[in-house]
């Protein structure tokens, strides 16, 4: 049975409700522009009944309730992650063309600096084929061979330097991390501290601006754990955060790379990392930079060689038996950066053939020739590196149309986020409805786009599509 | 104006309006896809390429958008599941 002061009560907790309700909108009003801010709603409960003569009045009291879901917070955190790897493997593909002079206009070998000094240089040759004794012709020659090993040397340096960059951004990167998790993990500690019933809704906001932003620099696993806490472990199972400790991550020199050491261990993780900056960084550093350089050192090592092995089958412009031109490694490996003349002298290139005298001209010819045989790869030197650069553009043009569809579709997930943050469920249905038709309908021109690009291909070149 | 240009342009339109949440907007390039691929146009062999690059970045915007939403379908259920139970 009620009383008039419990009633007196209700009504004053009724008026503090109302009082409350007003903070929370003020305080999203204030914080509209705070980043990580997550938006609250006053939620009602009923907590009391009284009855008096007969009738029950309920009295009320109010939470305010940050429009926040974890699941789809991770999503976001996900996607950010997978678009900044994205990002920074772009950057780095781009900064590989830029070493080859490539752009989205010029993509001929020709127009390289590689492509014309090795045409230039089989070129050279093959003038000197016809004209064997002529001394400006040999000093031609030799120029074009200096100049074919400096366009080697200059694009392996450019590339070593790419990659030198990419490993001196790990430690930078590795400190941001480190920096985050020490914050989540002192978040942590403090939203443990708070008291059961009373809001952390403040901290939760900064504990998810502080992970979004630690999206950015490194992929990782969230496990939300007893008391609010979160434990971040990185892709491959190594402690971040646990509780109100945070693992630093370490770097040290491995075979001249930065390799990147975490959890209580300090086990390599280098390879098991993938997602956010760090993980682009080290996609490009350790998969993609690799592939282009080994590729470049088959090229001078092949051309080198070929040169070499042809030069001393036959006889110098003193009749002597013919030298290396170049002096490579013993292996491919870093051959481009390696190559170099080991003549200064025009009489040293081997013109003639075994047997035809000093002023034959078989092999400049061979020499010559050497430019159409496969010496690499089962191509020419040319088609080997026109493939070479196909692969570069190729890989470029598919990293930026990747980072742009994931860019997409982090802004769609974004606006999603807040729509869906809605105060009603009507309003959550509504934007979920307007989602999945969106969805369908874009599903829809892509279905009706694959089914033109059918025919197109199979039609041939100016096809009539029907 | 080519089938190429056309298509490219719904392509990117498409993406545009995807992310928006432009579903007005969608229909309408729906329709006008619908049409292109009934049309007699001719298409350009040399941007074939570019035509593709874009077509896979719509993939996989829509790859994406899948995942997303079954993630906000589940949540929806969940938070029309708790109300129910209150």
């Amino acid at each position: 049975m009620g009383t008039l002061t419990s009633l007196m009560d209700m009504s004053r907790a009724a008026l503090l409700a109302d009082q409350a309700a007003l903070d929370i909108t003020s305080t999203n009003v204030a914080n509209q522009n705070t980043a990580g801010y997550t938006r609250q709603v006053a939620v009602w409960q009923s907590t009391d009944f009284v009855t008096i003569n007969g009738a029950t009045f309920g009295a009320t009291e109010l939470t305010a309730v940050s429009q926040r879901d974890r699941i789809l917070e991770q999503r976001v955190h996900q996607q950010i992650q997978v678009q900044t790897q994205s990002g920074a493997l772009e950057s780095a593909l781009q900064q590989v063309q830029n070493v080859f002079g490539l752009t989205s206009t010029a993509t001929s070998p020709a127009t390289t600096a590689l492509g014309s000094a090795t045409d230039t240089f089989f070129s050279a040759l093959s003038t000197l084929g016809t004209n064997p004794s002529d001394a400006s012709t040999r000093q031609s020659v030799l120029s074009a061979a200096k100049t074919l090993a400096a366009a080697f040397n200059a694009a392996a340096n450019q590339l070593g330097q790419v990659s030198s960059s990419h490993d001196s951004q790990v430690g930078t990167l590795v400190g941001n991390v480190n920096s985050l998790t020490a914050t989540i993990a002192s978040l942590n500690q403090q939203i443990a501290s708070i008291s059961p019933g009373e809001s952390f809704s403040a901290l939760e906001d900064k504990r998810q601006l502080a992970i979004a932003q630690l999206s950015q620099y490194v992929g990782f696993n969230q496990i939300s754990t007893e008391g609010n806490g979160i434990t971040l472990t990185t892709r491959s199972g190594a402690l971040l955060v646990s509780g109100n400790q945070s693992y630093a991550m370490s770097t040290a020199q491995v075979a001249g790379n930065s390799h990147v050491f975490a959890g209580p261990d300090g086990q390599d993780v280098t390879t098991g990392i993938t997602g956010g900056a760090l993980g682009g960084t080290l996609e490009a550093r350790d998969q993609e930079l690799p592939t282009f350089s080994n590729a470049l050192d088959s090229l001078a090592y092949a051309i080198g060689t070929q040169i070499n092995q042809q030069n001393v089958q036959g006889l110098d412009g003193n009749g002597a038996p013919g030298q290396a031109l170049f002096t490579l490694p013993a292996n491919q490996s870093g051959a481009a950066s390696l190559i170099q003349m080991a003549t200064t002298d025009p009489q040293a290139i081997a013109a003639a053939s075994a047997g035809e005298g000093a002023t034959g001209n078989g092999n400049a010819i061979a020499m010559a020739d050497l430019s159409s045989a496969s010496i690499v790869g089962g191509q020419s030197a040319s088609s080997f590196f026109a493939y070479l650069l196909g692969q570069i553009g190729s890989a470029t043009s598919g990293a930026s149309t990747d980072n742009a569809a994931q860019q997409a579709t982090l802004s769609q997930l974004t606006t999603q986020r807040a729509a869906l943050s809605g105060v009603s469920l009507d309003e959550e249905a509504a934007n979920l409805t307007q989602y999945q038709r969106a969805y369908q309908a874009a599903a829809k021109v892509f279905s009706v786009v694959d089914s033109i690009m059918a025919s197109a291909l199979n039609l041939g070149d100016q096809s009539t599509v029907s | 104006m080519m089938m190429n240009e056309a298509v490219g342009r719904v392509l990117d339109e498409t993406i545009e309006a995807f992310v928006m949440m432009d579903l007005t907007r969608l229909e309408r390039l729906d329709e006008q896809i619908v049409t292109l691929s009934q049309s007699n146009m001719l298409w350009a062999e040399n941007s074939k390429q570019n035509i593709l690059e874009k077509k896979r970045m719509l993939e996989t915007v829509l790859q994406n958008s899948e995942a997303n939403l079954a993630v906000l379908t589940r949540l929806h259920h969940k938070n029309t599941g708790f109300q129910w139970a209150r």
